[in-house]
């Protein structure tokens, strides 16, 4: 024992001990976790609302460990990526009969049968009418793996909280084929918030998708799956203990959307064919036990991590916008661009050795000097992301708004990974306001963060843009999505403009146009992901 | 719920609350965000009490989820809190049972720890979890456990000066150069 043991021990019992206990413990419990369920709820499936009565759903488990073993299952035996997987044989080992899942009986109904055959794929479930979104994914596709792709769409909806239609496409070019999924509205640029090589086999597609307070999980799978079931293993159970709530299927059949929790390490999702030509009944989805419930399971595997949600992985790129003529789309390359008009920007030093390969080659705009103090930037950096020691940054704008608020914006990094986004702002006799974004994507064009209002719960948060060079002029449209052309009078930010904007925006957008070809215009949330969670 | 499923839970909270409580505040170092932490996660373990079979393992499932919710929390309020090298002036730091110049030097240190690490110390050093059982609270791997540990001792004896013995080695203001 350490001194500091000693000491650590010492000092955490004492102010341990010094704290009195509520006085009523029992109180607002039950009404917080109400919003919260409602909140999951909610935002897990907006847009459907039927999902609001089914999703949630608690249910008692039942399932047999050894049929969720003959699936596949095992901890280390899992998917490499939390998005496509191609789970081992789904017949249930021999010796394991017991409950519905793996009983001797079950008929031989071949897992192939509920994969996505790229040559014959799942047929299109949801909103059609989010379909007008199919040529911009194919150009966002294009973009990112070069021309030839031949893009089916398998799923779409249109998310109400954000009005954010998002679909689900498949993608093929002789013998490869991708799947992933986009969000962005017809006509205008997308996010591809994933985007993946299809493995040969895959029953279900995975993929965690932004929400408005929580990630949403989506599940897809064959639209003859019967029941689709996700959640954690509690502390004390094991692999095959089986997963506790019915995904709602409202939206399409075999189609599953649920909250996702922050923390998802033991969280799965399983995925159930019928046992015979019925479909399961209402005490099935009640209580799972093999007299009432003949399942047969199909897939199993870890659930994906939610924090892809935030867009660090895979980054979101945004695509250029189709012509409005149905032309092919305008593309957008990175890569060097177009003379900057005459704005305060000081060209960008070179790359300092070890230099992350996504760091943006952008000028450093504003004034020099007039940004934040940032003499422990780096160690602060380096803490948001989850590093020990000082991150690298670069700035690459800098200022102090109407607010007295000095601000930066830039890209830090920590030895040997790629470059986060970042912003720094500092009030006088306030504490400072550090935002880290998630990974730059390749192709990056427009960076944006939000600098809330002085006074919480007053006036506008501030929008801060900081387009890449060469852009001509920046367009905002708040809620009410008429456009207008903002930055008149900020020629010192170099092309950056700073925007007042509505706290409660929601279904903002920004138009960014170069010259007077190719454009990027996209919702702002999705510029606005952390590491976490977006807006 | 069912009316005993509800019961239960509220004998839990009555009989447990109080340690819980501690627990955040020891990750929280505020008696309000602790409060608060405590709150919502009791609100996600009830909306879970159903599937928790075992109640033994109760304990361990708030534990996870304040951690978890602590980290999340942070991210989320990404302007409101964030971690610095400096060590901050808090008066309010210093409570009735202030025991010394030494344990305000380690509480201010512990408070510039990254949350992870906090939350690594205060389960090993006041739950008295074994490396394991911390393993399976944060949800990370043993041996991340080990190192983030490690780390976070180097970084408070750095901070406050304890090396050997820590009354000689205190610097006089409470806080190492």
């Amino acid at each position: 024992m350490t001194p500091l043991d000693d000491e650590l021990r010492a000092l955490l019992s004492s102010r341990a001990d010094a704290q009195p206990p509520s006085p009523d413990p029992l109180a607002g419990i039950e009404a917080r976790a109400a919003r919260i369920h409602r909140g999951r709820v909610v935002r897990a499936v907006a847009g459907t609302a039927l999902a609001v009565a089914l999703v949630g759903v608690g249910v008692p488990l039942a399932l047999d460990r050894p049929d969720v073993a003959g699936a596949g299952l095992a901890s280390t035996g899992g998917p490499e990526t939390p998005g496509a997987v191609t789970p081992g044989p789904a017949t249930p080992a021999p010796g394991t009969a017991g409950p519905a899942t793996s009983g001797p009986s079950a008929p031989p109904l071949a897992d192939a049968a509920f994969a996505l055959d790229p040559v014959d794929p799942w047929p299109f479930r949801g909103d059609a009418a989010q379909l007008s979104a199919l040529p911009a994914v194919t150009a966002a596709v294009e973009h990112a793996h070069g021309a030839g792709w031949d893009v089916t769409p398998l799923w779409a909806q249109y998310y109400d909280p954000s009005g954010t239609p998002t679909l689900v496409w498949l993608a093929t070019r002789g013998q490869d084929a991708r799947w992933g999924v986009s969000q962005g509205d017809d006509g205008s640029g997308v996010v591809l918030r994933h985007d993946e090589a299809l493995a040969p086999g895959t029953t279900a597609l995975m993929a965690a998708l932004p929400g408005d307070e929580v990630g949403r999980l989506l599940v897809l799978g064959s639209p003859r799956t019967a029941m689709l079931r996700y959640g954690s293993l509690l502390e004390g159970a094991a692999a095959g203990d089986g997963v506790g709530r019915v995904m709602d299927q409202s939206t399409a059949k075999g189609v599953g959307l649920a909250p996702l929790e922050q923390d998802t390490a033991d969280d799965r999702v399983e995925v159930y064919r019928k046992r015979g030509a019925n479909d399961p009944s209402r005490e099935c989805m009640a209580e799972r036990t093999p007299e009432v419930c003949p399942l047969v399971l199909v897939f199993a595997g870890p659930a994906p991590d939610p924090e892809a949600a935030g867009g660090e992985t895979p980054a979101p790129a945004v695509s250029p916008a189709p012509a409005p003529s149905g032309t092919p789309p305008a593309a957008v390359p990175p890569g060097p661009q177009p003379s900057a008009p005459a704005v305060t920007a000081v060209a960008p030093p070179p790359p300092p050795a070890g230099a992350p390969t996504n760091l943006l080659g952008w000028p450093h705009r504003g004034v020099p000097g007039s940004g934040p103090a940032t003499k422990d930037l780096g160690s602060t950096l380096g803490k948001a992301l989850g590093g020990d020691e000082p991150a690298s940054y670069r700035v690459l704008l800098e200022g102090t708004d109407d607010a007295d608020r000095a601000y930066a914006v830039g890209q830090a990094w920590l030895p040997g990974e790629r470059a986060h986004s970042f912003s720094y702002s500092l009030r006088p006799a306030a504490d400072p306001e550090v935002f880290v974004g998630p990974v730059t994507p390749p192709g990056t064009r427009v960076l944006a963060f939000v600098l809330s209002s002085p006074t919480p719960g007053k006036g506008d948060d501030t929008l801060v843009v900081v387009p890449a060079p060469g852009a001509t002029q920046v367009r905002y449209a708040g809620d009410d999505g008429t456009y207008r052309v903002v930055g008149a009078g900020q020629e010192q930010l170099g092309g950056a403009v700073l925007v007042d904007r509505d706290p409660r925006a929601a279904s903002d957008r920004l138009r960014v146009l170069f010259g007077n070809g190719p454009r990027v215009d996209t919702p702002v949330f999705p510029l606005l992901c952390g590491l976490v969670e977006c807006g | 719920m069912d009316e005993q499923g509800r019961e239960t839970f509220q004998a839990y909270v009555a009989a447990r609350s109080g340690p819980l409580l501690r627990t955040a505040y020891l990750l929280t170092g505020d008696r309000a965000d602790a409060e608060d932490l405590l709150q919502q996660a009791l609100a996600k373990t009830w909306l879970a009490w159903d599937r928790i079979r075992e109640r033994e393992a109760v304990d361990g499932y708030v534990r996870r989820v304040m951690v978890n919710t602590r980290t999340s929390l942070w991210r989320r309020r990404r302007v409101e809190e964030y971690v610095t090298d400096e060590l901050p002036e808090r008066s309010d730091l210093r409570d009735a049972t202030a025991d010394s110049d030494l344990h305000d030097a380690l509480w201010r240190a512990l408070a510039t720890l990254p949350r992870k690490q906090r939350a690594a110390v205060v389960l090993r050093y006041y739950e008295d979890l074994s490396e394991d059982e911390t393993a399976r609270v944060l949800g990370v791997s043993t041996g991340t456990v080990k190192s983030s540990t490690s780390r976070a001792l180097a970084k408070l004896r750095e901070q406050t000066g304890l090396r050997d013995d820590p009354r000689l080695s205190l610097p006089a203001n409470g806080v190492s150069a």
